[in-house]
């Protein structure tokens, strides 16, 4: 399920008020808006409160919405600007540990390919988290949602509010921190 | 371009494929010939750029939408009652405040009205008496108040 595939008649069903049509908005995307939150902060439950946030401000706000800019777009931008102010708010980057072995996808029909499977999967997962927790807020959003959700310089640049040449140049500077990290640019 | 330069555009436009093809074919060209580029770029896909793109994307636990529809069925009740300047849930309640906030206003309105028209007279006598005092009638000291109201009205012309 993607975002993009949400027409506009539901999404004017919910503005309307219609809990059912934002169930389906919900499952369309929810996991897009809990993967952002949790790269962002780094921790499960915080990335629980701040997608139950978006949602509850999505609903709220749906009826304002006037379509200038995508509906993902919109729903990015909530989600980017409730994420960087719960770190805000924490007045540090709490987010910096993060639990590794939880919510790993075990096929329970396979237990040998589930063993490896999980073990790819935290060491994925450890080293996803080690390398976003070497960058600033600012730039792990811009590098969350170009490598994580795909999205294009100038999606990025609408959802932070900010222009193309900003964009280009925060990701350019948390790559270099990347290599940096990696021993590769002195 | 210099190898600079060209690392430059592999670090952003020509990793995220935001590249127009001719500067795209021509980056291509000079990584076919330069190993430093190359390893450059080798390196950053590796380190900075697959590892992330690899990973999945989670979905959040079941409970969330049954809190979310939860709070979402609550919060017309609730604006409703954000939208009341006052917020007892009986309709009587209500117009009992409104009835002793109204009582409470007149009589704190007569209570000041009756406050000012009082302090009026006490500066009248207060000023009649600093006139007095001020036209030196100490000589008057000694004799009844009434006597005193006669002589001043004599002096004043009252």
């Amino acid at each position: 399920m993607d975002i993009q595939e949400i027409s506009h008649d539901l999404l004017q069903q919910a503005a309307q008020g219609d809990i059912q049509a934002f169930e389906e908005i919900y499952k369309f995307a929810s996991s897009f808006v809990y993967s952002v939150a949790l790269r962002t902060v780094r921790n499960r439950e915080d990335a629980q409160e701040i997608t139950q946030e978006v949602f509850l401000k999505v609903f709220n706000n749906l009826k304002d919405f006037k379509f200038k800019s995508s509906f993902k777009t919109w729903v990015y931008r909530i989600t980017v600007n409730t994420a960087l102010n719960v770190i805000k708010k924490a007045g540090h980057d709490q987010s910096r540990q993060f639990e590794y072995n939880e919510n790993m996808i075990i096929e329970k029909s396979c237990p040998e390919i589930a063993e490896t499977t999980i073990l790819d999967n935290q060491e994925t997962e450890k080293k996803v988290n080690d390398l976003l927790a070497a960058l600033t807020p600012e730039y792990r959003v811009c590098i969350i949602l170009r490598e994580i959700q795909g999205l294009s310089y100038e999606e990025i640049a609408q959802t932070l509010k900010t222009n193309i040449n900003t964009v280009r140049s925060r990701l350019k500077r948390a790559r270099e921190i990347l290599l940096k990290r990696g021993g590769l640019v002195k | 371009m210099n190898c600079r330069k060209i690392k430059e555009i592999i670090s952003t436009d020509y990793i995220d494929n935001e590249l127009a093809d001719k500067i795209r074919q021509e980056i291509d060209l000079h990584l076919h010939t330069c190993s430093s580029c190359r390893d450059f770029k080798n390196a950053l896909v590796a380190i900075a750029v697959e590892p992330l793109r690899s990973s999945k994307t989670e979905n959040p636990p079941d409970f969330l939408w049954a809190e979310i529809k939860n709070k979402l069925e609550q919060e017309p009740q609730a604006e409703a009652q954000r939208d009341l300047p006052f917020a007892f849930h009986s309709h009587w309640l209500n117009a009992v405040f409104v009835i002793s906030m109204l009582l409470c206003t007149a009589l704190a309105g007569n209570y000041f009205a009756a406050g000012i028209l009082n302090s009026g007279a006490q500066k009248a006598t207060q000023d009649t008496l600093e006139l007095v005092n001020n036209l030196k009638l100490s000589e008057f000291n000694d004799i009844p108040n009434e006597q005193v109201e006669t002589a001043y009205n004599d002096i004043i012309g009252g």
